[in-house]
């Protein structure tokens, strides 16, 4: 794939690309978008690899998910308890646009892994075998981090 | 698994939008052109490194032979000319090839060091330049 494909192919993705890991990032736009960056050019050097098999989204999301998990294991998120939530609500960092948005801090309780299958599975419209071969969990794992995901969540926004 | 009806409509309704798609692409195509000179730059480099491999082999192939060359006793050559029979001439070959060999890898190792030692200093004057 030349430079100007993948331009190309990233120009129609990104905006769903950067919803993805806005929502993984619950609303720090900021990081969400060093990650979106890193992920393209990390797709980009691999773009060899890609196989066209109408998954470019797919093959992008893989990799944007793997890229928030490295970016999380440097301590730049963390899984908060409810019970903590009060206190995130005065922080900076937060989109501005979305800083109270009950779902954004509902979606910080939540685990990196039980965040990323909520938001594929409702964000996304992705089924729990497209969310598996993203993740490369078994379909029993997400369906379990979907279902403990769903009541953190319902707990949190039934309040 | 059934999608909850109530959290659907929840994330569909705080799904973001973005206004700085345009920027975002042009710090993507700046990142990507960095990523191509790196890339070109690395390749030039190990392409550079290979000609100076093959030409260390040739220079140490010939100085090291024209060193044993001369270091290979008339007496000696003389002595070659007279044998006739492989079973003569082997076992004074064979012990004069390893000196003979030594001297060209002596010298290899000579030329490798010598070509090292010039692309370091051109590779630090192209940092210190930039």
């Amino acid at each position: 794939m030349t430079k100007e494909e993948f331009i190309n192919r990233v120009k129609e993705e990104q905006e769903e690309l950067r919803a993805f890991l806005l929502t993984l990032c619950c609303g720090n736009r900021e990081d969400a978008w060093d990650i979106a960056q890193d992920s393209l050019i990390k797709a980009y050097l691999s773009s060899s690899e890609y196989k066209e098999n109408g998954r470019f989204r797919a093959w992008l999301f893989k990799i944007a998910y793997n890229t928030f998990l490295n970016h999380r294991r440097g301590n730049r998120y963390r899984v908060i308890g409810i019970g903590q939530i009060g206190a995130l609500e005065s922080q900076d960092t937060a989109d501005a646009c979305f800083a109270y948005q009950p779902l954004y801090l509902a979606l910080r309780t939540l685990s990196p892994k039980e965040r990323s299958a909520v938001t594929l599975f409702y964000l996304m419209g992705y089924s729990i075998r497209e969310i598996s071969r993203i993740t490369e969990d078994t379909e029993d794992a997400i369906r379990k981090q979907l279902s403990r995901g769903r009541e953190k969540l319902k707990e949190r926004l039934e309040r | 698994m059934k999608r909850e009806k109530t959290l659907e409509e929840f994330f569909l309704a705080i799904k973001p939008t973005f206004d700085d798609q345009d920027k975002f692409m042009h710090e993507l195509e700046f990142r990507l052109d960095l990523v191509e000179q790196f890339k070109a730059r690395e390749q030039a480099t190990l392409r550079q490194y290979r000609y100076a491999m093959v030409a260390v082999l040739l220079l140490g192939t010939l100085i090291g032979g024209i060193v044993s060359y001369l270091q290979f006793p008339m007496s000696l050559t003389f002595s070659l000319f007279r044998m006739h029979t492989i079973s003569e001439l082997l076992p004074v070959l064979v012990s004069h090839t390893g000196p003979i060999l030594e001297s060209i890898m002596l010298m290899m190792f000579v030329c490798l060091g010598m070509i090292g030692f010039v692309f370091n200093i051109l590779e630090i004057k192209d940092i210190r330049a930039k």
